[in-house]
């Protein structure tokens, strides 16, 4: 019984760092310092704008402007704060960045239906 | 002592060091911790947001203080190891911005020390695990284009102060990582040149570590004392006098590698000794074990 339980538990890692190249969250995949995205954001709260130090601090984000995992971590974090405990501020977010030095991108929030 | 044993052991206090001088000397500031946050903020899993802050801040710490406590002073290791386990897995779920793989490891670890029925089967499940980490790094880099062309160091190599790493091709030093991530689990799974697995697994910690300057938090210091588990520790009378060596080669590499002379002196002590009690933990310890994975 013990000998299955290791089997399944060294399974589901195996399943998930092959599940995540599909995902690319960089959660539990191993896959640490995989992609440096640098990025600036900007909030929009009751008409007040939040500089990139003041957005940061909203979703507690460390070593701000800079990520290095993988930039669906930013979404994510920003997605969850947005839809839990600051649903009822109707924030709108900016965010522009780029990972290993590719093109700009951005990210907006509400995220537009694709 | 068996090597599993004291591999955990300073696997506790690896983090019971690296949590203190983070948080008292270094941050501040508990809720940016790098680990164990003391109020759910994010979580993975949306239970922990209906638990009131206090109350959760301080079940967590008592489980985790607790635990840690027992882990160390040996008392009731297994279940100790359990809790310890529980604990981090606790922290990692109540807080997404708190997401570290080396905790994620020390989870892993403390579970399967925990879980084991034996020293040896611990020892077994925790290489396994040693080298699935370093298979699922080299697979999410295999699956990487930015690796592949070398893209990702030329981005981060500005942000690294050793200049004299922009003399070296960025493609052969993201090859030359997904090459010694391969050969590593080889080595590990297959037992191939076994003498040579720490060596080879402690320098390239060490390599990225004075390259980067970074410890990237604790996972430098939980993968170079994990090869403990290769050795058996034979310290024998004279430890402190030996020890000597390895504090002033600690406090040179830590000194020499450019990004911590920007730490704080009292942080800068803390990766010292830690680097002190790896390396000698390693350098101390003589022969094979027994029980080979």
């Amino acid at each position: 019984m013990k000998r299955l339980a290791v089997a399944v538990i060294f399974g589901v890692q195996v399943a998930w760092v092959f599940a995540d190249q599909i995902f690319k969250t960089r959660y539990g995949s191993w896959g640490a310092l995989q992609a440096l995205t640098l990025y600036d954001l900007s909030v929009q709260v009751n008409g007040r704008t939040l500089d990139l130090e003041a957005a940061c601090a909203r979703y507690r984000l460390d070593t701000c402007g800079l990520n290095s995992r993988s930039p669906f971590q930013i979404f994510a974090a920003i997605r969850q704060y947005e839809t839990t405990y600051g649903k009822e501020d109707g924030a709108r977010v900016e965010l522009e960045y780029h990972t290993n030095r590719g093109p700009a991108q951005k990210w907006v929030f509400p995220e537009e239906p694709k | 002592m068996k090597p599993v044993v004291l591999f955990v052991k300073l696997l506790a206090w690896i983090l019971l060091l690296q949590y203190v001088s983070l948080n008292f000397l270094y941050e501040r500031d508990f809720r940016t911790a790098a680990f164990l946050p003391f109020t759910p903020f994010l979580p993975f899993v949306p239970f922990f947001d209906w638990i009131p802050g206090k109350i959760f801040g301080a079940a967590l710490a008592t489980l985790y203080f607790g635990s840690t406590a027992f882990v160390i002073s040996g008392i009731h290791f297994r279940k100790a190891c359990l809790a310890l386990s529980a604990a981090l897995l606790l922290s990692l779920l109540c807080a997404r911005n708190s997401y570290g793989n080396d905790i994620v490891y020390c989870v892993l670890v403390f579970f399967w020390a925990g879980f084991s029925s034996s020293d040896e089967e611990a020892t077994r499940n925790m290489k396994y695990q040693l080298a699935l980490v370093y298979a699922g790094a080299a697979i999410s880099k295999l699956f990487d284009p930015d690796w592949l062309s070398g893209e990702y160091m030329a981005a981060w190599i500005p942000f690294f102060r050793a200049e004299f790493i922009g003399w070296v091709p960025e493609r052969l030093i993201c090859w030359a990582t997904i090459g010694i991530e391969i050969l590593l689990p080889a080595m590990i799974l297959t037992g191939w040149k076994k003498r040579w697995i720490p060596a080879v697994g402690v320098g390239f910690h060490s390599v990225m570590s004075l390259i980067s300057g970074a410890t990237f938090h604790m996972f430098f210091f939980d993968m170079t004392a994990t090869y403990l588990l290769f050795f058996e520790w034979r310290p024998g009378r004279e430890v402190w006098k030996r020890l000597t060596p390895y504090m002033v080669f600690s406090a040179v590499f830590v000194a020499a590698s450019p990004n911590w002379r920007l730490l704080k002196p009292a942080y800068a002590l803390v990766v010292t000794i830690l680097f002190t009690a790896i390396f000698a933990c390693v350098s101390l310890a003589k022969g094979e074990t027994a029980s080979e994975a």
